[in-house]
């Protein structure tokens, strides 16, 4: 990119610089910090020069915005043809109560959604399980049968609004009440337009909700996985996350090089089933992810993964289509970064996340809403998040031009920083024998402990900062309303899914979960046609996960403490 | 022998276990026993792991909400026992819901955003009563 002779006369002005003004001010005033450096912990420069970055080629590096290796973005015009998809992560108590939020904020201008389920359906519990006493509703929806999905999905149409099912271990029951609530429809599983998250690796290093071990839940997942990529080509079938590795404890960089590992695990997985890589490789290449808390470095780690996401589908795995190096971005602004003290400013948290998400070219957006850490948001609250993302859209202006970082020495050098340390993270679980075997020694676990612990250490300190938390605090405090689930939905879903049991045909159920059993106890049998048969003959989700139980077992915590 | 045996319990389905993890370690560093449950307890499991172990103190880790069913529940559950130690609840808690808690028998609140070093200075100040009781 530059001429020898230039760089040289750079470098050797910017000894002068150094030696000269740069020393003459420190002597007047020292710097803030003793040391510059990324949330992650990257060392930080003053300033960023083209030496720098003297050995990047453009057309190799960074190229046209939907040319290898995507570091500008995988579209050509981006969001000059589409704007970010603006999902918010939602759900509490009945399926009606859902069904009448996603109509709000579909109505304030929402274009996707994306369904938070509660934790006994979760973990593949009825309500009136003992394990599911007091949870239910509360995080998420409840949802037990096809009935219930049903009212979920009231007036929204299946094949035009894409929707983000935010499942795992129950990824199968949920995405086949999709696929059965479609065919009720009219609409067969080709026409279904979204994703599920069904990233069950990071639930055993993360964020916990798995119900059986390790093997079994990784043939659950890709055979979830395996059956949409024959049979629904609008359908992204499992979301790589960044997200709940990062929110566990591990820092952004941490936690982006994990989930890589974790995406070449399915991969290499789904391989070994004879799947051909450019038969599945494009729909599975989508990442959840934290964009933030720093501004730089969640715009460069977006680059850089993209950039190395295609090199590793491209020579690794030898993926021809160019599609099938596309990494899609689902970017939330983190929940952990949003303070409890002085909630008000947790919006400005989520701005600045919206807008790097923007600058960085992500597809789908959630923010976290300012009342994250009292409960599940508010209708006001969740307004203001959906209200955030447009603004970024539509008023900010930094729509209009793609990538409009690049170029920036400073943002291309630390993209190519991060790369590295990815690349390193990447060799480094590649050396236990990949991420199942990392996983199994509790490697990721503690990994991401360590950095959980080393992050709290540096709040107490205040070496990090949070402004009205552990800087600029004080014991004024003001209330903000928070939403509460009804008291009652608990006991209403325990009465409704007693009298479903008793009013459905118990023989189909009988025979359904029978043949899903047998099926489940040969390991080559993908179960997602048994599991839809069962949805369709009324079987509700504590069933199916049981009968699944019986033939797998469960999962212990591999808590590596 | 650390200053005090302490249990950190993840009760329920709630996985998110950070908070507990990081405590455990801070406490540890500090020169407390610590055992972690792991994810997924029931209450009746960490009451049975309470009692075998001798603990001289519970810390229930609670993110989903449920903070009121279920530290009743163990409360309860002590009480039969006949196995009253402190017991003191981290995670996600309204503001409002911390007076609930403190009426139940709990000792001490620590919402999301406490610090590790305040944590740490309050098991001390239980170790200490514990040393002066003895």
């Amino acid at each position: 990119m530059f001429k020898e002779d230039e760089l040289k006369r750079i470098k050797e002005e910017y000894d002068k610089w150094w030696q000269g003004p740069v020393q003459k001010a420190l002597q007047k005033t020292p710097e803030r910090l003793k040391e510059f450096k990324t949330y992650s912990g990257i060392p930080l420069k003053a300033i960023y020069t083209p030496e720098d970055i003297k050995d990047m080629d453009y057309l190799r590096d960074l190229n046209f915005p939907g040319q290898y290796p995507y570091t500008r973005g995988i579209y050509p015009l981006m969001y000059r043809t589409r704007l970010y998809t603006m999902r918010q992560y939602s759900g509490f108590g009945t399926a009606e109560e859902t069904n009448a939020r996603f109509k709000f904020l579909l109505k304030h201008g929402e274009t996707g959604l994306s369904i938070a389920f509660d934790l006994p359906t979760q973990m593949g519990y009825d309500p009136d399980h003992p394990m599911a006493r007091g949870e239910v509703g509360k995080v998420g929806v409840s949802i037990s049968t096809l009935r219930d999905y049903q009212v979920l999905y009231r007036d929204i149409p299946m094949d035009k609004i894409s929707v983000h099912i935010q499942a795992n271990a129950n990824a199968i029951f949920m995405v086949a009440m999709h696929i059965a609530e479609g065919l009720n429809r009219g609409h067969q599983p080709k026409d279904l337009w979204g994703a599920c998250q069904n990233d069950i690796l990071k639930e055993f290093i993360a964020r916990g909700a798995y119900i059986y071990p390790l093997e079994p839940s990784m043939r659950l997942c890709c055979d979830v996985i395996e059956y949409c990529v024959k049979n629904m080509p609008r359908w992204q079938p499992i979301t790589v996350c960044q997200f709940h590795i990062q929110e566990a404890g591990a820092n952004h960089v941490t936690a982006w090089g994990l989930s890589l590992a974790n995406a070449i695990a399915y991969v290499e997985e789904l391989l070994k089933r004879g799947l051909p890589i450019d038969s599945f490789a494009f729909n599975v290449s989508v990442w959840n992810i934290v964009c933030g808390p720093e501004f730089f470095e969640a715009i460069c780690a977006i680059r850089a993964a993209r950039r190395l996401w295609a090199k590793i589908m491209k020579e690794r795995f030898k993926a021809k289509r160019p599609e099938s190096m596309m990494m899609r971005i689902f970017m939330g602004s983190g929940g952990f970064q949003m303070t409890r003290k002085e909630p008000l400013n947790n919006i400005i948290r989520g701005t600045i996340s919206a807008l790097a998400g923007a600058l960085a070219g992500v597809q789908a957006m959630n923010i976290q809403c300012y009342d994250e850490a009292y409960a599940i948001p508010t209708d006001e609250a969740i307004k203001l998040a959906l209200r955030t993302e447009q603004i970024v859209a539509y008023e900010s202006g930094v729509t209009n031009v793609i990538d409009p970082l690049a170029g920036s020495y400073f943002v291309e050098w630390l993209t190519n920083q991060i790369e590295k340390e990815l690349v390193s993270i990447i060799e480094e679980i590649d050396s236990m024998g990949g991420a199942l075997e990392a996983i199994k020694k509790g490697y990721m676990q503690r990994v991401i402990l360590q950095q959980a612990y080393e992050y709290q250490r540096k709040i107490d300190t205040g070496e990090l900062v949070r402004v009205g938390e552990n800087m600029f605090a004080t014991e004024e405090y003001t209330p903000i309303k928070t939403f509460e689930v009804r008291p009652e939905v608990e006991r209403e879903r325990i009465e409704w899914i007693k009298q479903f049991r008793a009013s459905r045909d118990n023989k189909k159920v009988r025979e359904a979960l029978d043949k899903l059993r047998k099926a489940a106890e040969k390991p080559n049998e993908n179960l997602m046609p048994y599991v839809i048969e069962a949805v369709r003959a009324d079987c509700t989700i504590g069933e199916m996960a049981d009968t699944l139980r019986e033939v797998f077992g469960t999962a212990e915590d591999i808590a590596a403490l | 022998m650390g200053k005090l045996k302490v249990l950190v319990a993840k009760p329920g389905l709630d996985g998110h276990d950070r908070g507990a993890k990081v405590v455990t370690a801070a406490l540890r560093d500090a020169g407390f026993d610590v055992i972690y449950t792991g994810r997924h307890k029931s209450v009746d499991e960490i009451v049975d792991m309470a009692v075998k172990e001798s603990v001289d103190v519970i810390g229930l880790s609670i993110l989903s909400g449920v903070h009121l069913e279920v530290t009743q529940e163990l409360m309860n559950k002590l009480k039969e026992r006949g196995y009253m130690v402190p017991v003191v609840v981290g995670g996600v808690i309204p503001d409002k819901d911390i007076p609930k808690l403190k009426e139940m028998g709990v000792i001490e609140v620590f919402p999301v955003g406490s610090r590790l070093e305040d944590i740490v200075k309050f098991f001390d100040k239980l170790a200490e009563e514990k040393t002066k009781k003895s």
